[in-house]
């Protein structure tokens, strides 16, 4: 069996509106994730291996003793499906760029992978496939000093079950940056949490989501500070059409005693349709006192300001909408540094919209 | 007073029930340069908006024709197509798209195909450098943090490179410094002979420099006067008062 703990019931915040028992998976067999990594351009060295277990925080050893907590039951899902972790080790200079296929076939299709950064490098992660179900966990450490950027340009099947788990770790002086371009799969459940453990550590996170046709959508992102003097930002921009629905959960926690942190989050849901709906529950437990803290959410349809000036320049009504929605989305991603991770993006972004349904 | 490039007749038009426009007539022959001045709230950059089929305004009676058509036939967009452009006084922000791109597709809208890459790069460096413009605009995002200045440049710029038949400038003068009005000024001035033009202002300042043939005053909601640029001249220094209706 998958698990021995029942189902979270609704009342568990992280499943309240993407139950676990629409998303985990229907078969206790799985097909690998294949990973390909390929194209390492400029001083990167950069190599994929197998990975231990212990990389992960979640250990399913032995019988089952002992029930994880609801929040992990994910986490713990993925650990027993998978028997082999990746991991991808990075010792990147400036203007560093990895690039890895993630390939998901079969019906229930399963990865884990652990980045390790030391130094600069820029990782850009192609997920793809037919999977009926698709588990994927990533990790990491980002080294003290150091700075990893993350692409993730997700185009699973559109009728693809995704669940996504993140935990990555940021050392001191150390920078993490990520962006993630969701528009695959039909069912999506993200739980990505990140932590600054130690001073001058800096998350930057930049999310852009396009709902279609009844694509559900919901990620919870966390970000924990527990030294002070660091700061994250997050940005989510999320586009709605059709009668697809999204929702957004940002937790920002800040641990006693970690002064001086600067942290701000944003949640932005443009509604593309009547039938379209997308919440946004930004977050804050702050328990230090000498913080910066901020935190907004706002949903609105497609300024008519906005769709009146393209078409007074000759675009017509989709082309407008398609340009306003596109530069909407692109502008997730305007937080990250790394101009090939927002290049990346942005790129992947065009392709998609170019045959995508705005409305 | 018909048989112009844009003829407008006896045109009223309402936003959210408030009657603005009570009656105007225009009419702009090919290669004219017609400006309206008036009061603040007088109905002219209602007038601009109403032409270009701003959404938020109804036409409750008259006509507008363009080159024959009749406006009310024709979507926002296919107005652009037909030859006609308004500079916006309060051009909206596009946040995370480019200007290069905005203006490429733009191009390719109007034109109905997309401008070979090499003769583009062209086009802009020229139209750029008549508004002393700098490259690094290109990669910025539509009127996305830029000052009003560089607003009303990046209007002019889209004229240049649309090449309108007929151009409505709305207070495309206003905030500018000296040396931004010229360099719009010369961006207005090197459109077409053949195109005509509506300027909307306030001061005189920018008609010393696009010089127009007919001066329109208008007062609450219609045209009252119009003349050569010495009426423009006459309000600079007497104002309004002596056009005001008498109680």
């Amino acid at each position: 069996m998958t698990t021995a703990m029942e189902d979270p019931s609704n009342a568990v915040h992280l499943w309240r509106s993407t139950p676990w028992a629409w998303m985990r998976p229907d078969e206790t067999e799985s097909t690998a994730i294949r990973m390909v990594l390929h194209d390492v351009e400029g001083a990167a060295s950069a190599a994929l291996s197998h990975a231990s277990a212990d990389l992960f925080p979640v250990v399913v050893d032995g019988p089952e003793t002992t029930l994880p907590d609801v929040d992990d039951i994910a986490r713990h899902t993925l650990a027993k499906l998978d028997l082999q972790p990746m991991r991808l080790d990075l010792n990147g200079a400036h203007d560093s760029t990895v690039n890895l296929d993630l390939r998901a076939a079969g019906h229930v299709a399963v990865g884990r992978l652990h980045i390790a950064c030391k130094g600069h490098a820029v990782v850009h992660v192609h997920l793809s496939g037919d999977a009926g179900w698709c588990g994927i966990h990533f990790t990491g450490q980002v080294a003290n000093g150091s700075t990893l950027s993350v692409v993730i340009t997700d185009e699973l099947h559109h009728e693809s079950r995704v669940v996504r788990c993140d935990d990555w770790r940021v050392g001191r002086d150390a920078t993490f940056e990520t962006g993630t371009l969701s528009v695959g799969g039909f069912r999506r459940k993200s739980d990505l949490r990140h932590h600054l453990d130690a001073t001058g550590g800096s998350v930057r996170i930049g999310l852009g989501v396009h709902g279609q046709e009844s694509r559900h959508d919901d990620h919870h992102i966390e970000i924990h500070h527990h030294a002070g003097h660091t700061n994250s930002s997050l940005v989510a921009n999320v586009a709605c059409g059709g009668r697809s629905r999204s929702v957004g959960t940002g937790r920002l926690v800040i641990d006693a005693g970690a002064d001086g942190t600067d942290a701000g989050q944003v949640f932005r849901n443009l509604l593309l349709s009547q039938g379209a709906r997308a919440d946004a529950i930004p977050e804050l437990e702050v328990l230090a006192d000498d913080v910066s803290a901020a935190h907004g959410a706002a949903s609105a349809s497609i300024d008519e300001g906005q769709l009146h000036y393209l078409m007074s320049r000759g675009l017509d009504n989709d082309e407008a909408a398609g340009m306003i929605v596109e530069g909407f989305l692109a502008d997730a991603f305007r937080p990250l540094a790394a101009a090939d991770a927002r290049r990346a993006l942005r790129d992947r972004l065009t392709v998609h919209l170019d045959c995508a349904r705005i409305t | 007073m018909a048989g112009g490039l844009l003829d407008v007749q006896g045109l009223h038009a309402t936003v959210e029930e408030t009657e603005i426009l009570r009656g105007v007539d225009l009419s702009i022959k090919s290669g004219e340069v017609h400006a309206i001045m008036g009061l603040n709230g007088a109905g002219k950059s209602t007038l601009a908006s109403v032409i270009m089929g701003h959404p938020a305004y109804n036409v409750t009676a008259g006509s507008m024709q363009y080159d024959g058509q009749d406006l009310a036939d024709l979507e926002v967009h296919e107005r652009a197509r037909a030859g006609l452009f308004m500079s916006f006084q309060y051009p909206s922000s596009i946040p995370g798209v480019q200007v290069g791109t905005f203006l490429r597709k733009s191009v390719a809208a109007v034109r109905g195909e997309a401008p070979k890459a090499r003769e583009f790069r062209k086009e802009l460096q020229a139209a750029m450098s008549v508004l002393n413009m700098d490259r690094s605009f290109l990669g910025r995002h539509v009127n996305d943090g830029f000052s009003g200045g560089e607003k009303k440049r990046l209007e002019i710029l889209q004229m240049l490179l649309l090449q309108p038949r007929m151009a409505l400038l709305d207070e495309t003068d206003s905030g500018l410094d000296i040396d931004a009005l010229k360099a719009v000024a010369q961006g207005i001035n090197s459109l077409s002979e053949e195109s005509g033009v509506l300027l909307i202002t306030h001061y005189n300042r920018l008609l010393e420099l696009v010089v127009p043939d007919v001066v329109h005053v208008m007062i609450d909601g219609r045209i009252v006067q119009s003349g050569g640029p010495e009426l423009a001249q006459r309000l600079e220094a007497e104002g309004y008062e002596w056009l005001m209706p008498t109680a």
